[in-house]
């Protein structure tokens, strides 16, 4: 863990993994972009719209006998309504992503490979997509997204208005995968499952009203 | 000191102005929703942005009263649920009909309270699918280790729509629907052409549901067995199995105990014989003891019939006490050649019990009768004389007591089984793919 002064405010900025190479100043909501030990300011980001998420930053979990913290969010906006996607920060290092959409948590690892991936015009759901040795998936969704608000730190810039198409998809035993086309760069791969609220033993949660 | 304080509005809840006949629309889950309905006019609008788009107009129907009202919370499951949104849906292909309640919560999303006929379903949505178990008919699926039968295949479509839902609903919005049943769960797939998914659903009891919301009013009655109610049967049928098997070892404690405590004792026998020519048919015999305890007494009649009859009516009469006993037994047997077969017909020897004969002194009083001639078809002779042997036994075992006892206490495990088909074959009577044999009632092929 380490901070840096914000370029805009002079604010502490503090980045939870050497990975994330964007912010945005919890102070002035300026977005940061991170070179070395160097930030860049780039923009602004708006409050990302209040949601009933019971999920914030800080909030703690555990995945696999693992412990983990979110570090940062992305929300994104497709034709059927918003979702988030979570930065989580393992204590060990590693990080993924927690995708929360309609009471549904899928934690999932971004996996480097070597990939052959058809274009996402040529998916539907339905469509069978092998995912090299992962196995035989099929498409479940495919949603058009729009980045709509981010907080906390991440590990790719993520400006308002980034589009992507983001392709979930499932397996026989219960795999979850999720292919991402981001507008104008390489497809990224993520695997992992759907977890049910209870097992991920979430602590310091959002204080939600009336609930 | 000062006045109530109004609780600040909460942060989720939006209120504006429906675009479609300005009445006030409040949104509960401002940010998870994406359409709503216009509690005034019935417009879906798009709240997925500040356009508010209309999905569709009014709708032109009768507003309904949920059973469950808009806004009302409960605990089931252990977990705070807010109903959000109302829907009424149909099979297109018949007049069947039924409810579906939308629940909120924001830890654990959302799900579903059906109702239909007065039964009432928890509906979790998955992103588990279920695997084919035989891909040429899918009679039958696997989902996480069980097993569950196809019950309905068809299309639903949405007939009415109230409150807020996490997609853009609109009336008359159809998916193919498949239900598989594993009671008390039924499994349902519904598809369209942009997504596929799976639920199940727990049968649950209407009167969980009234605790959990504080309903007051009632529901409606259950109509029918449910495809994945739950038969309490099975249950019942073990505690009957178990009564069965007590009462049978029971009976057959008595029936031991009996065995060892009868004696089977000769009390008395003689040989009579029976003369035509007699003017009377009286026979009086001379006295003998029972002792033992109070019993039962074996009284037999042999006699070498020739396709003729004997018949003995008598008392087993009491001399100290003068207590009479009846009894009768007729032997008879017949025997002949015809079609190039033998055959015979009745018996010579002929048993009669009396129950419950106290110790004593008894002696017998017996009125014979036999027929004027005996023989067939082929031969007849006159009926003059028949021997005759007259035997009683004291304290004889008896096998008939316990098997139509046992008989008795074996038909309410039958029963209990019957019942338990009937209500399989009731459940199953609704769907298409029942594996009871249909019974095809009017139309023939020409």
């Amino acid at each position: 863990m380490f901070s840096l002064l914000c370029p805009a405010c002079g604010g502490q900025v503090t980045f939870k993994s050497k990975a994330s190479v964007f912010s945005v100043c919890s102070y002035c909501k300026a977005t940061l972009v991170r070179h070395d030990i160097n930030l860049e300011v780039y923009g602004t980001m708006a409050d990302v719209q209040l949601d009933m998420s019971p999920l914030q930053i800080g909030t703690r979990g555990h995945y696999e006998k693992k412990s983990f913290e979110l570090v940062g969010r992305m929300r994104l906006r497709w034709s059927d309504g918003f979702w988030n996607e979570w930065y989580a920060l393992f204590d060990d290092g590693q990080a993924s992503w927690l995708a929360e959409a309609q009471g549904f948590y899928a934690m999932n690892f971004e996996v480097s490979d070597d990939w052959d991936l058809p274009p996402a015009a040529q998916l539907y759901p339905g469509t069978s997509v092998t995912l090299n040795e992962h196995g035989k998936f099929q498409v479940d969704d495919i949603k058009k997204a729009e980045c709509v608000g981010t907080e906390g730190e991440l590990p790719f810039q993520a400006p308002k208005g980034r589009r992507s198409v983001s392709v979930d998809l499932s397996s026989e035993d219960g795999q979850f995968a999720c292919i991402e086309y981001p507008a104008g760069e390489l497809c990224r791969v993520f695997l992992g499952r759907y977890y049910d609220f209870d097992q991920f033993k979430f602590s310091f949660l959002r204080e939600l009203d009336g609930w | 000191m000062a006045g109530e304080m109004t609780p600040a509005p909460s942060p989720y809840v939006k209120v504006f102005a429906c675009p479609s006949c300005g009445a006030s629309v409040t949104l509960r889950n401002s940010q998870g929703s994406v359409s709503v309905v216009c509690g005034s006019c019935g417009a879906i609008i798009d709240v997925t942005n500040e356009n508010l788009d209309v999905i569709s107009r009014a709708q032109m129907k009768i507003k309904r009263e949920p059973l469950i009202p808009l806004g009302e919370r409960g605990k089931l499951h252990g977990v705070l649920w807010e109903v959000i949104g109302f829907v009424e849906r149909c099979d297109v292909d018949s007049p069947f009909y039924w409810e579906e309640y939308l629940l909120f919560n924001p830890y654990y999303g959302y799900r579903w309270l059906t109702q239909s006929n007065g039964h009432w379903n928890y509906v979790v949505m998955s992103k588990q699918k279920a695997k084919l178990l035989d891909l040429s008919t899918t009679l039958s699926v696997d989902y996480l280790g069980k097993q569950y039968r196809l019950f309905f295949k068809g299309r639903a479509k949405v007939t009415y729509v109230m409150g807020e839902f996490y997609w853009r609903v609109q009336v008359g919005d159809m998916v193919q629907v498949q239900d598989f049943i594993c009671p008390p769960e039924i499994l349902s797939c519904e598809k369209d052409d942009s997504e596929e998914v799976w639920s199940v659903g727990e049968y649950t009891e209407p009167e969980e549901i009234k605790e959990a919301f504080k309903i007051t009013g009632n529901f409606p009655v259950k109509v029918g067995i449910a495809p994945n109610q739950p038969s309490k049967m099975p249950e019942q049928m073990v505690s009957i199995f178990y009564a069965w098997c007590v009462f049978s070892v029971l009976l057959l404690c008595i029936q031991v105990f009996h065995i060892i405590t009868s004696k089977n004792e000769l009390a008395f026998q003689h040989n009579y014989t029976y003369n035509q020519h007699d003017k009377q048919h009286f026979i009086v015999s001379e006295p003998f003891q029972l002792t033992g305890g109070t019993g039962n007494v074996k009284i037999n009649l042999d006699a070498s019939v020739d396709n003729a009859w004997l018949s003995v009516n008598g008392d087993l009469v009491n001399e100290k006490t003068g207590e009479s006993y009846p009894f009768d037994q007729t032997v008879e047997y017949y025997y002949g050649y015809s079609d190039g077969e033998s055959w015979t017909e009745g018996t010579r020897s002929k048993e009669r019990l009396l129950s419950a004969i106290p110790d004593g002194t008894y002696h017998l009083n017996m009125e014979l009768s036999a027929p004027d001639t005996w023989g067939n078809d082929a031969y007849t002779k006159p009926f003059t004389q028949m021997p005759f042997i007259i035997t009683v036994y004291r304290k004889v075992t008896t096998l008939a007591n316990f098997l139509w006892l046992f008989l008795f206490i074996s038909i309410f495990p039958v029963i209990a089984f019957f019942r338990m088909s009937s209500f399989e074959m009731g459940r199953w009577s609704d769907s298409e793919y029942s594996p009871y044999p249909r019974v095809i009632e009017d139309e023939e092929e020409e």
